[in-house]
């Protein structure tokens, strides 16, 4: 992981503005733009401190570049589309659909946060049926009186821990026909619940995920998360994965993390009621994430498509300090492949455990003979962390896999 | 004629409301290439073989494909360059050549009338000619600067141009170019919009794709660099190779510098492109030190040029071994007078032996091609840069 752009700070440019210079700001090695049209992000770029700053001319050419992929991918006529036409488009699909929606969020002992992640679900243009906050397994009080200020918020409490059991619990609690999942430590877009409400005007949508940008990047551990790992953008182009996206690899696990992330993301509840709700083996508090892949995963058997729609966007603050990224990186390989074994026992496919029992070794081999190479003291650490999850996780299928997957327990919601 | 490619020329618009059109090559050609124009701008160029597009031809619609769109739509929301300032920067554009006039009449023939909507200074570069017949073809059109440079070599002629130029933007084109109607107004357009830029180029299309060679030439990408602007600085995030792989920054064919810069820098490098037998690379050279000085390169795709390819295989044989000597001879140099840079020099070269073996692989370049890009690259790292010293130095002593 090369550190020679940190510290870089995240700008939101607003492309229907007049054009203004672009200059570095204090403290910084680089810029990570955001291009936004009527605060929908429509384009990222990341510049470097060589690369500035720019003139307002340059600046406003360089916008132009960028915004074209998806202006391009509309499919709207190229000789009109611009990125209002194009914003323009999805917020009409997505606007009366967005009125059946419930908007679910699960918090543990993060009121701040919390507060700043409601803040900005109370500014969405389409308002949402209701919103419901889960309170999983808190060691104080301190969520209530955040969720009760605002007026829109509905506080539902779940004491057993683990997210798959908050989100279910929500699910139990909410009542729209659209459900939006978003995480406490996320500020979403004004447009985020029409534009993720958009993807479901074709019946067989089950699932439609949307883009996840870095709410912050002063932080190593963010930088890395988002530089070095991959972070959580998915790119600006709309893809849509029907069951044919399961087979795409057949000596290997499909590559699930490509359709997007959960801390952005809408299900039908038909869907849910089709499929039934998340694994509450898997995710965090349990086994470590890929609830959210592993519900994609049994979505895509049954016949529905997910769709990744990049104008439902949401600013994630990523982990901010090495020790919580490398616990995260953990309990990720741990998750990942627990999800492996459970999405096996689904699907009975062999490439689930292929990727378990050979490419994941494969590719931790390769990286771990280039570990006495690199100049970053962090990769090790790193390495260790994921060889350590990915350890664990035979033992934990092995003790949870006839625990039940959900209905364990039921929300004590009011 | 057998091997060529008819060149058709496609309205954005006509293809969009008539997709099913479709366009045949001429008798004995082998395909088409075809450019999309979109209201004047240039948003594609593609090459069509006849086995692919079948007996019918090429469909319109075919030939909009997703990088077109892309083009077409970039093009249409960078903002317009108010036409007020047209006097910000006085430019000129130098034209180096050594004994084609022919070539250098037809240039001067597709530049001079552009001058009526953004005017230049143009100066031609005699470069130690053999004879009058170039200087006749400047005296032959009004407006014309003539200089001639006794010492031969390419990079002379260039500093000459350096040191001769008036106006603030120099720009080069070579002699085997013609300049398309946007040329000046491009030209103007990116110096405005990045007046801090210290180089920049533009697009260079195929003048003609009429024989093997030439659409060899065009099947690796030709000269081009996109139809979408690009601005480079001394570093890029996440390419561990720039700003050392400079060739990917445009050609010297069609290039133009802030030249108060380059006389700040100490002009070209005269041990490089000397023309034959010393290596070319002057020009990535220049546009690696315009970037190590910490000034962007800028690339406008709506300033165009046609380059008249070799047409003969063994011309463009020996133009790949230049390639690979005048590349390799200027990585050397780099690291020696660079050593910052000298990590990243040496990735550009492993990342070169491994472009090498990705040639041998595609089913495009043929073998000898790469062997004499690869031949030129050895010949270039191991002491041509100052062979190629002495021999500039020789030059200058017997013209003194």
């Amino acid at each position: 992981m090369n550190l020679e752009h940190f510290p870089c700070a995240v700008v939101r440019i607003d492309i229907g503005a007049p054009a203004r210079a672009l200059d570095l700001p204090e403290g910084f090695r680089s810029v990570h733009v955001v291009y936004e049209h009527e605060g929908v992000p429509v384009a990222t770029r990341v510049f470097t401190a060589e690369e500035l700053p720019l003139p307002p001319t340059a600046s406003a050419s360089l916008a132009a570049d960028a915004v074209a992929p998806l202006v391009a991918a509309s499919g709207q006529d190229p000789r009109e589309a611009t990125p209002a036409s194009v914003v323009g488009e999805r917020k009409v699909a997505g606007s009366a659909l967005s009125g059946s929606a419930s908007i679910i969020v699960c918090t543990r002992d993060r009121p701040g946060s919390l507060e700043r992640c409601l803040r900005a679900l109370d500014a969405l243009e389409t308002p949402p049926l209701e919103i419901v906050v889960v309170d999983n397994a808190p060691l104080d009080g301190r969520t209530r009186p955040v969720v009760e200020r605002f007026g829109k918020a509905r506080y539902v409490a779940e004491p057993a821990p683990g997210l798959s059991r908050a989100r279910n619990a929500g699910i139990a609690a909410a009542s729209g026909d659209i459900l939006a999942f978003t995480d406490d430590d996320t500020e979403v877009t004004t447009h985020w619940l029409a534009m993720l409400a958009s993807g479901f005007d074709d019946p067989r949508t089950g699932c439609v995920t949307g883009l996840v940008l870095p709410a912050d990047l002063s932080t190593e551990a963010a930088f890395r998360f988002e530089f070095g790992y991959g972070g959580l953008q998915r790119g600006f182009l709309p893809q849509t994965f029907g069951p044919r996206f399961l087979e795409s690899r057949p000596w290997d696990a499909p590559y699930l993390d490509a359709i997007g992330a959960g801390a952005s993301m809408a299900l039908r509840r038909a869907a849910l009621d089709d499929v039934g709700p998340f694994d509450e083996r898997l995710g965090a508090g349990a086994a470590g994430c890929s609830e959210d892949t592993e519900l994609w995963h049994r979505l895509l058997l049954k016949g529905w498509t997910c769709r990744y729609e990049p104008l439902a966007s949401v600013f994630h603050h990523h982990r901010d300090s090495a020790d919580a990224l490398l616990e995260q990186t953990r309990s990720y390989m741990r998750g990942h492949a627990v999800a492996l074994f459970a999405q096996y026992a689904q699907s009975r496919r062999l490439g689930h455990l292929g990727r378990f029992f050979l490419h994941l070794p494969r590719t931790y081999a390769k990286a771990g003979m280039q570990l006495p190479f690199g100049n970053d003291p962090m990769r090790r650490k790193f390495w260790s962390a994921g060889v350590a999850g990915l350890a664990e996780a035979p033992f934990y299928w092995l003790r949870h896999r006839s625990s039940p997957r959900y209905g364990s327990r039921r929300g004590s919601g009011e | 004629m057998s091997g060529g490619y008819t060149p058709i020329t496609i309205e954005l618009s006509d293809a969009l409301d008539n997709p099913d059109r479709r366009y045949r090559p001429d008798a004995g050609d082998d395909g088409i290439a075809c450019t999309v124009r979109d209201e004047g701008a240039l948003v594609g160029f593609s090459l069509h073989p006849s086995a692919r597009m079948g007996p019918a031809g090429l469909r319109a619609g075919d030939a909009v494909d997703d990088e077109v769109r892309q083009a077409a739509i970039c093009n249409r929301l960078r903002p317009r360059v108010p036409a007020d300032i047209a006097d910000a920067h006085k430019i000129t554009v130098a034209i180096c050549s050594r004994n084609r006039p022919v070539w250098v009449a037809r240039l001067l023939d597709s530049l001079l009338p552009l001058r009526r909507e953004v005017p230049c200074e143009v100066l031609l570069v005699d470069n130690a000619p053999s004879d009058d017949r170039t200087k006749d073809v400047a005296e032959a059109r009004e407006g014309v600067r003539y200089v001639r440079e006794p010492k031969a070599g390419l990079d002379f002629a260039r500093n000459r141009a350096v040191a001769e130029a008036s106006g603030r933007i120099l720009a080069f084109l070579d002699d085997d170019v013609v300049a398309d109607p946007n040329y000046l107004i491009g030209l103007r357009r990116a110096w405005l919009e990045n007046p801090d830029a210290g180089a920049m180029t533009g697009l260079v299309m195929p003048f003609a794709v009429e024989t093997p060679a030439q659409v060899l030439f065009e099947k690796r990408g030709g000269f081009r660099r996109g139809f979408r602007p690009l601005r480079f600085g001394a570093r890029r995030f996440r390419d561990q190779l720039h700003p050392c792989g400079a060739g990917s920054f445009g050609a010297g064919a069609h290039m133009s510098f802030d030249v108060e810069l380059v006389r700040a820098l100490g002009g070209f490098d005269e041990a490089l492109d000397t023309g034959r037998p010393l290596p070319g690379g002057g020009d990535i050279d220049m546009f690696y030190r315009v970037l190590r000085a910490g000034r962007p390169l800028v690339y406008e795709p709506q300033c165009t040029v046609y380059h008249e390819h070799r047409r003969e295989m063994s011309q463009l044989r020996h133009q790949f071994y230049t390639w690979g000597l005048g590349f390799m001879a200027y990585i050397a140099k780099s690291m020696r007078t660079d050593p910052e840079m000298r990590g990243p020099m040496w990735r550009t070269v492993r990342w070169w032996l491994r472009y090498g073996v990705r040639l041998l692989r595609d089913d495009i370049t043929p073998f000898g091609m790469v062997l004499a890009e690869f031949r030129g690259g050895v010949k270039g790292f191991f002491g041509e840069y100052d062979r190629s010293a002495r021999r500039s130095e020789r030059i200058r002593r017997e013209v003194a």
